[in-house]
């Protein structure tokens, strides 16, 4: 084995990751911002608005985040760098808008009709009431969500958006070594998670001493 | 002068069976009720049909002399007017105890924060809690925590304030902290309808005690005529359980 | 009279009326969509259909195999000493932390250097989707181990049967109906990953949808028809699950 290649291909690398890095930075905010706004529309007072919550969740999350980018990239024809963002981030926003609504459900009715007896409307209460303690119960699920995001940006490869697994071919092709890359590769994987986990736990454990999640 | 709140003739179903059947009620104003009676009374749902937490299937309630059946007074405006106070305090956990108290000031009457959090402050002195502004309430005693749900209630200005068993959930020592806030706004001629088991209380501050039993208002009078000699068995009764443990 | 039985009524009234809705919008989506290349589908159907089965075939292999795997993972993890806990639970944790692709490339990779030569793509997916299924499937089996009462791995050894025994006759059978929701949402998502298995170049239902599309460029039939397969398919399944668990909350 020859581990000296990796050390050669480290400007590509650090291309990859770049790419990857801010390939999973959209995907998680986009996902996050579209989950928050579905899974917020499920205590509209509509009936048929809340069963379009479920449509959206359910069609999204049946179908596998190659066939949407497939479609969205051949089909729809967006740019390989559009086609990635819109599919990695609605791809995850239908997971988060599950979160979402089963963290709105768990927030105590309590909390609801304090608001209401203080003269507070539905849009009030629930933007300044439910949803942050919502939100606040829900980090740990959302912080497995956003390693998926991380984990479903290498899929992007496949539309020649030349992220780390890109470069891992890369360097199969050029030099046969690809043990050595995909190694190297999936260190990198392992490292980039663990930060984001590390941040999300952090954000975690301060909510938990304000006591905002009981 | 108008009666604070009056009850004319109130039924209301959970789902079969009649919660309330037939109340009729009239609070004046200033009037400080105290509502009793055993569990599944109905006296509960009594009071959080004021503020329209529970829809009533028939009969009236009016508020000031609008007529809630009729939606006489919105909803909005309806419960700019009637505060309440819960037995699980329900404050926002995600909030500071400023915050829990100057929200509902700041968004539903467009009070100005300087405004809002010099009320705010000002409240928190008059129930016992000076300089307690940047707590959360996971940092509070039971104790502490309703007081700050009653201070969060005053900041609206009600004109009544609706207490569903305000100190069940405390811890005995607690008790008298929170009544005696309860005391003095009663003093200082706020009408009140209190759900509670606290007797003391009763005898010392209400002006009229309601007994319920089944949903039907069994017997209401006086605190002195009441205890003393209650008209009613069943209310003879609860009361015998009640006092002389 | 009674609010609630009203309340009952609406809601099937309401719901009625959204699946015709729902009807109607499919209706139209079809009339939109007739102009589509739609003969391609209809004439590789039993391409397609074979690679599907293809895709099944995989998804249920690596379920099976990764099962094998994942019960003394779990098991490990629960029950074992110190050490062993800690090595299975990096183990899993190593792979649920990993792309799915990078996996499969790592697979690839690595395979002919335990093995001394090439293996086969068939292989390399297999093997890649095995170990996939049972780092997720050790999670599954190990919340279902914890979720027995503490007192019956006690009672067990008690009663003088050996580890292994309580094991087998006494835990697994009581974490097993406790584990089926998760199960079953496990077999779902193992399906959906086989469309990563393209990458090796292995002809499952996805690569035969991109393999028919190179050669009669009919994009958006064929991947609308892709989508609605593995919706069909998943979706059934998820149905399965709320039969058992209402409230269970799929999070793959």
């Amino acid at each position: 084995m020859q581990w000296s290649i990796i050390w050669d291909y480290r400007e590509a690398m650090m291309h990859g990751l770049w790419v990857t890095i801010h390939l999973s930075a959209v995907g998680i905010a986009g996902s996050t911002v579209l989950g928050v706004m579905v899974g917020g529309l499920s205590q509209a007072s509509n009936y048929y608005v809340r069963r379009c919550v479920d449509t959206y969740i359910e069609v999204l999350r049946n179908i596998p985040l190659i066939v949407k980018l497939f479609f969205i990239y051949f089909a729809a024809g967006l740019s390989e760098m559009w086609a990635a963002y819109v599919a990695l981030a609605l791809h995850q926003s239908a997971y988060i808008a599950e979160l979402v609504v089963a963290g709105l459900r768990a927030v105590p009715a309590g909390q609801t009709e304090a608001a209401y007896s203080l003269a507070h409307g539905r849009r009030q209460t629930f933007f300044y009431v439910t949803l942050p303690q919502a939100l606040a119960n829900v980090i740990p699920p959302l912080t497995t969500q956003y390693v998926q995001v991380i984990k479903n940006s290498s899929v992007v490869m496949l539309i020649s958006v030349v992220e780390l697994t890109g470069v891992t071919r890369q360097i199969e092709n050029d030099t046969f070594r690809g043990f050595e890359a995909a190694t190297s590769v999936t260190l990198v994987y392992l490292a980039l998670v663990a930060v984001v986990v590390m941040a999300m736990n952090l954000l975690n454990r301060s909510l938990n001493r304000a006591g905002v999640r009981r | 002068m108008v009666n604070a709140v009056e009850f004319d003739n109130v039924y209301k179903n959970y789902g079969n069976v009649q919660v309330l059947k037939g109340i009729n009620l009239t609070v004046g104003r200033g009037e400080v009720i105290v509502v009793c009676g055993p569990s599944g009374s109905g006296k509960s749902t009594l009071v959080r049909c004021v503020n329209a937490l529970e829809p009533f299937a028939s009969g009236d309630i009016r508020f000031f002399g609008r007529s809630l059946m009729r939606r006489e007074l919105p909803l909005p405006e309806l419960r700019k007017q009637v505060g309440m106070v819960f037995q699980q305090f329900n404050l926002y956990p995600h909030l500071t105890v400023r915050d829990n108290i100057t929200l509902a000031p700041r968004k539903v009457r467009g009070m100005a924060a300087a405004e809002a959090n010099a009320n705010a402050s000002k409240l928190l002195e008059q129930v016992g809690l000076a300089g307690f502004e940047t707590r959360y309430p996971a940092q509070l005693s039971g104790g502490q925590r309703q007081r700050v749900a009653i201070a969060r209630t005053l900041a609206m200005s009600p004109d009544v304030i609706l207490f569903d068993e305000p100190t069940s959930a405390l811890d005995p020592e607690m008790i008298w902290e929170v009544l005696d806030v309860m005391a003095g706004l009663a003093r200082n001629g706020m009408t009140m309808m209190v759900v509670t088991h606290e007797m003391g209380f009763a005898r010392r501050v209400a002006d009229r005690v309601v007994f319920m039993d089944e949903g039907r208002i069994v017997e209401i009078g006086p605190p002195e005529e009441f205890f003393s000699n209650p008209k009613d068995e069943r209310a003879k009764q609860f009361l015998g359980r009640i006092l002389s443990y | 009279m009674s609010d609630r039985i009203n309340a009952v009524d609406i809601e099937a009234r309401q719901e009625r009326r959204w699946r015709l809705g729902l009807l109607i919008a499919f209706a139209l989506l079809c009339y939109a969509l007739r102009d589509l290349n739609w003969i391609v589908v209809w004439d590789s159907a039993p391409y397609l259909l074979r690679a599907l089965g293809a895709s099944w075939a995989l998804a249920i292999a690596a379920i099976l195999l990764g099962l094998l795997l994942a019960i003394p993972l779990a098991a490990a993890r629960v029950y074992g000493s110190r050490w062993l806990s800690t090595l299975s639970a990096g183990f899993v944790e190593l792979i649920r932390s990993t792309p799915e692709l990078m996996l499969m490339f790592w697979i690839f990779f690595a395979l002919p250097l335990v093995f001394g030569g090439a293996v086969s793509k068939w292989w390399s997916g297999t093997i890649a989707l095995t170990l996939l299924a049972a780092a997720y499937l050790a999670e599954v089996v190990r919340a279902g181990l914890q979720s027995v009462p503490r007192g019956q791995k006690e009672a067990a050894m008690s009663t003088g049967l050996s580890a292994s025994q309580a094991f087998f006759q006494i835990l697994l059978p009581q974490a097993v109906k406790n584990m089926i929701p998760a199960f079953v949402g496990q077999i779902i998502m193992i399906f959906k990953t086989t469309s990563l298995v393209y990458v090796l170049g292995i002809v499952e239902f996805f690569r035969a949808i991109v393999n028919i599309n190179s050669v009669e460029f009919a994009s958006e039939p064929l991947y609308l028809a892709a989508a609605a397969v593995y919706f069909i398919c998943c979706y059934a399944l998820s149905l399965l699950i709320r039969r058992f668990d209402a409230k269970y909350v799929i999070y793959e």
